[in-house]
C-alpha cells in the first residue's frame, strides 16, 4: 500500500455539528467535489463510506448531541482518496463488530461490515472516536 | 422533508423515492410506512430509480419493511436500482430476502 504516502491533490476539511442534516449537505458537498472529478469508478465507495462514517460519527459518537462537533477531512490523491472522521465520543470496541448480524432480519449492525467491502484500509485511533479510510481508485466492486 | 411519494390503491402500496435512501430520510419515511401499513398494505412496492445512495440506515429500513410484510404474509419488492446498490445489497446478502431487481438501463 503505497498511496497513503502520496501529496494530495485536494483536500476537503470542515467541522460540523452533529445533526443528521449536516451530514447529508456535507455528502453533497463531497458529491459535487467528486462530480468533475476522475474518481468515477470509485465514487459510489467515497460517498457510501462518507455517509456512513458521518452518521456513525453523529449517532453513535456524539449521540447526535448538537454541541457536539464531528471533523471530516477528504484528500483526494492521485491513486485513491483518505477519508478521516473524528467525534467527540468516548469511542467503542471497534474490533469486535465487524461481521454481519447472524439474524439476517436484524435491522442494525451492518454499518462496519460496509468498510471492510469498499475501503482498502481502516483505522481507529486508540480510543476508537477517529476512523481513518483509504479507498483505492482501483475498483474492488 | 418529502423525498418520496406514497401511494396507496386498496392493499398496494407503492412508495417511490425522489433521492437518496440515507440516515436524514429514515426517521420520517418510518412514519409514512407505518400509516401504510396500518392501512392493510400487503403489497409493498419500493421504487428506487432515482436513488444514487443507499446507507446501512435506508438498508435497515428496507429489512424492517420487509420483516412487517412477512409477518403478516404480504409480499415487498424493491425495484429499479442501479447496479451500485444492486452490488451493495448482493454484498450484504439482501437482495433476496428483499426480492431486489435493478434498472432496465
Amino acid at each position: 500500500m503505497t498511496f497513503p504516502s502520496l501529496p494530495p491533490t485536494r483536500i476537503y476539511r470542515k467541522t460540523i455539528n452533529s445533526t443528521l442534516s449536516q451530514v447529508e449537505l456535507v455528502c453533497a458537498e463531497i458529491r459535487a467535489l467528486l462530480a468533475p472529478s476522475n474518481f468515477e469508478s470509485v465514487r459510489f465507495a467515497i460517498e457510501l463510506l462518507a455517509h456512513e462514517s458521518l452518521c456513525n460519527a453523529v449517532i453513535h459518537g456524539n449521540r447526535q448531541n448538537a454541541d457536539k462537533q464531528v471533523i471530516v477531512e477528504m484528500r483526494l490523491g492521485r491513486a485513491g482518496v483518505r477519508l478521516q472522521v473524528t467525534d467527540e465520543g468516548s469511542g467503542f470496541h471497534w474490533n469486535e463488530q465487524y461481521s454481519l448480524p447472524q439474524d439476517a432480519s436484524a435491522t442494525c449492525g451492518r454499518g462496519l461490515v460496509l468498510y471492510t467491502l469498499y475501503a482498502e484500509r481502516i483505522e481507529f485511533n486508540h480510543s476508537g472516536n477517529q476512523i481513518t479510510l483509504w479507498i483505492s481508485k482501483k475498483e474492488r466492486h | 422533508m418529502a423525498s418520496y411519494t406514497f401511494e396507496q390503491k386498496d392493499d398496494q402500496c407503492s412508495v417511490k423515492l425522489l433521492g437518496d435512501l440515507t440516515a436524514g430520510l429514515v426517521p420520517y419515511m418510518q412514519v409514512e410506512l407505518k400509516k401504510a401499513l396500518d392501512k392493510g398494505t400487503t403489497d409493498l412496492m419500493f421504487d428506487l430509480e432515482k436513488t444514487v445512495m443507499l446507507d446501512s440506515s435506508g438498508m435497515g429500513l428496507l429489512i424492517a419493511a420487509s420483516n412487517s410484510m412477512a409477518r403478516i404474509g404480504g409480499r415487498m419488492r424493491v425495484t429499479n436500482v442501479s447496479p451500485d446498490i444492486l452490488r451493495l445489497l448482493q454484498s450484504m446478502r439482501l437482495s433476496s430476502r428483499l426480492n431486489v431487481s435493478g434498472s432496465a438501463s
